[in-house]
């Protein structure tokens, strides 16, 4: 019904809607773009006061942001916080990652980045400890009640935190100490850290798991089962070290001191965790009390 | 057994700028169709063979019914019995040129007599990438003879081949077909092909088929009036309806 | 002691790419056909769709399939009854590796399809062979490197998974510790670099070989469709 010349009209006026729309988008995106990254504070610096930046071991993701606000009432700087496994942060700071604080799970994390000088060993200290425990989905109908019910090939899928991830250190320590761990072994899923052990279980899609103590408050989907006899596995202590030479050190040190302050204990208690020290240790691996 | 032979049909089909409405009823045993390039000839052939779904309408031929959207009846290619040979031969590329003809009926006898009588004997073992355009066109044709077709389609069969070796060809297809009781359907520019195998001409023109009495087509020169029609063709106002192919 | 034993993630890694392979095969076969020669009311979001795990983030779409199939899911509750968990085995590897492959398994093959002139299987109908004999005669055979190469774009593709087969299959030292989640261990230990040595190692000729496979036969089927030698 038209003609060609009309058709090729036609086609052109569509080519050229076309080209103006993508090139409108593709300005609007740019401009978008470089607005919002210039909005977005930047992470070392918002106005004359620089934030201190925390790497902290998973279980502290509740707790260390409270006490980083009632820090900030009482007019600190503010704290920007990195959780994750210990051994990862670990890494992460071996490999210059820029944190002024770091709170470890357990002594090998701390031992590693001494060796490697990457801390200011004056200022390492223990801070907390907390206990080990075995959580089931809050709706299972049974619970092992010790280690050895643990046995039974009922619970068909047992999740650990990983191999390296202090939680998973020490639910193996235990599981070896208490005599059950060839038994549980080719059962064991591991996750990749102890927070992502307890989603499994509050998800049912894992009959148990093992979790600190604090951690299992936390999550409404699961309960304890039971805790693990201190006599099974290291005293678990959270250590907290200045990273060496940072710009904000000192910030960071006033930081840890005000972590050892009343005020601070109050919200750790009120989470769960024993609090330890204020007893500053120094020198290269200093491993504490050892079970007997 | 030769039973009156009448193909009847009245297809719409309709392309994006244009529409045909092709209506034809014929009794001879072989048709040509002539007309300009583009003008729709190659997708009537198609629509024959039940391989057109934009064509709507009614086909009958020998009394089967083959298409009728009426009454949704629409008998699929391969059960209409046609052979059919497209213009770019469409050999299949994995088979050589043995199980290419045989590829309906695979019996040896069948292909080896078919192989000489097309003189393509000596290519038997060869893959169709390495035919000549006319080796591949008789191999084609071959193919679709031995399908054992009711009607043969031929989309410009001969164009490759020089003149001595079109002639014998086209003088065997003819009593192959009339021995065998096949009836042809055949598109072509060549009037030497045309006054040999065809017992009626039509033109496709301006969308529409128009019977030619005499065998007064030449190959390409088409009478002025009717090539300037064809170029902006007053194509028929079609009511508001919708494109029923996707 | 390595808690990742590189053995078992690469012997891992082949058993989950192959099974992907094959089990992927008739979806993709599938899914291409349909989505290169049929038009149908609803065919672009499918293809979206298919194209999906491509451009979400693999522990997002590691997420959905845990939503699907954990023991509290959608299709996972009916599996329950059925005596079957799906979380943390190896067939949760392939599923994750085989979901996360399939926009490239489907792009591949949907690609071959097209390249393929359908005028070919209109002649075999014509010749008086019905559409699903056509499929196997012609269309199959023809199409058969071109199928290999996407078998093998699906194959390099499981092999590198990580993200979706974390969330759903979890990291079981053995079941379903492939070579990615194995390197992902190792680096968590303090000596850990050093012994993935030979995983990525074992990673990159695994990559590499597959590849080459995959462009050999991308060729093959590009000679295959030729009109004209040389074309």
């Amino acid at each position: 019904m038209l003609s060609r010349r009309a058709t090729e009209g036609r086609d052109r006026r569509r080519r050229a809607t076309q080209w103006t729309f993508v090139l409108l988008l593709t300005t609007a995106m740019a401009v978008l773009g470089s607005a919002f990254s210039a909005v977005l504070p930047r992470a070392s610096g918002v106005g004359p006061e620089r934030a201190l930046t925390v790497f902290a071991a998973t279980s502290l993701t509740d707790v260390l942001p409270q006490v980083a606000a009632s820090w900030r009432e009482r007019g600190g700087t503010p704290i920007l916080f990195s959780f994750d496994a210990s051994s990862r942060l670990a890494r992460q700071i071996a490999s210059g990652a820029p944190a002024d604080l770091f709170w470890s799970a357990d002594d090998i994390w701390m031992d590693e980045l001494q060796l490697r000088s990457r801390l200011d060993m004056t200022t390492r200290t223990r801070v907390l400890g907390n206990r080990l425990v075995v959580v089931v989905p809050a709706s299972a109908s049974l619970a092992p009640a010790s280690a050895r019910d643990l046995v039974a090939p009922r619970l068909a899928h047992l999740v650990l935190a990983g191999e390296d991830v202090p939680a998973g250190r020490y639910a193996e320590m235990a599981f070896v100490r208490l005599g059950v761990w060839e038994a549980v072994r080719g059962r064991v899923v591991r996750a990749d850290n102890v927070r992502a052990a307890l989603a499994w279980v509050a998800r049912g899609d894992a009959e148990a798991g093992v979790v600190f103590a604090t951690d299992a408050r936390v999550e409404r989907r699961v309960r304890v089962a039971f805790v693990f006899p201190d006599s099974s596995h290291p005293r678990i202590a959270y250590s907290a070290a200045v990273v060496g030479r940072t710009a904000q050190a000192d910030a960071a040190a006033r930081f840890l001191e005000f972590c050892h302050g009343p005020e601070a204990r109050r919200l750790f208690t009120a989470a769960g965790f024993e609090v330890l020290g204020p007893d500053r240790v120094g020198g290269p691996c200093w491993r504490g009390d050892t079970p007997p | 057994m030769a039973t009156e032979w009448r193909l009847e049909l009245v297809l719409d089909i309709r392309f994006e700028s244009c529409a045909m409405r092709l209506e034809l009823d014929s009794r001879a045993r072989a048709l040509a169709i002539v007309g300009p390039s583009g003008a729709g000839k190659s997708t009537f052939l198609r629509a024959l063979a039940g391989l057109e779904r934009r064509a709507r309408g009614r086909i009958v031929a020998a009394g089967a019914v083959w298409q009728d959207d009426a009454c949704h009846i629409h008998v699929p290619a391969w059960q209409r019995r046609v052979g059919w040979v497209p213009q770019d031969a469409l050999l299949f590329p994995h088979l050589d040129v043995r199980r290419n003809l045989g590829y309906a009926h695979p019996d040896v006898g069948e292909v080896q007599s078919m192989a000489e009588w097309l003189e393509i004997a000596p290519l038997l073992a060869r893959r169709p990438r390495r035919l000549s355009g006319g080796e591949r066109q008789r191999v084609a044709l071959g193919r679709a003879l031995l399908s054992r077709p009711r009607l043969l389609l031929l989309d410009e069969p001969f164009a490759a081949l020089d003149r001595p070796l079109r002639g014998r060809v086209a003088a065997r297809l003819a009593s192959f077909c009339a021995e065998r009781d096949i009836r042809l359907a055949l598109v072509s520019h060549y009037e030497e092909d045309v006054a040999t195998l065809a017992d009626e001409t039509w033109m496709l023109a301006g969308g529409r088929l128009v019977p030619l009495q005499a065998q007064s087509v030449a190959g390409g020169e088409q009478p002025r009036g009717l090539a300037a029609q064809t170029r902006n063709a007053a194509c028929p106002a079609l009511a508001s309806r919708t494109r029923t192919e996707p | 002691m390595s808690p990742a034993d590189p053995a078992s993630a690469i012997r891992l890694s082949l058993q989950v790419g192959l099974w992907c392979a094959v089990l992927g095969l008739p979806a993709a076969l599938a899914l291409g056909w349909l989505l290169a020669r049929r038009s149908f009311p609803g065919k672009a979001l499918l293809g979206t769709a298919v194209l999906s795990p491509l451009v979400l983030p693999p522990v997002v779409t590691g997420f959905l399939l845990l939503e699907l199939l954990g023991r509290r899911g959608l299709i996972g509750r009916a599996l329950e009854v059925a005596g079957i968990h799906v979380p943390f085995t190896f067939a949760a590897a392939v599923l994750a590796a085989m979901v996360m492959g399939m926009p490239l398994y489907v792009f591949a093959i949907r690609t071959v399809f097209e390249a393929l002139d359908p005028r070919y299987e209109e002649v075999s109908w014509t010749l008086g062979v019905p559409p699903r004999r056509t499929f196997l005669r012609v269309t199959l055979p023809l199409l058969l490197p071109g199928i290999g190469a996407g078998a093998t774009l699906a194959f390099a593709r499981a092999l590198g998974e990580f993200g979706a087969t974390a969330v759903l299959a979890g990291n079981v030292e053995g079941r379903t510790r492939t070579i990615a989640l194995a390197v992902y261990t190792l680096l968590g230990a303090p000596d850990g670099a050093r012994a993935t040595r030979w995983l990525v190692l074992g990673s990159l000729a695994l990559s590499c070989g597959s590849l080459a496979a995959y462009e050999a036969l991308s060729r093959w089927q590009r000679r295959r469709l030729e009109l004209r030698h040389g074309d």
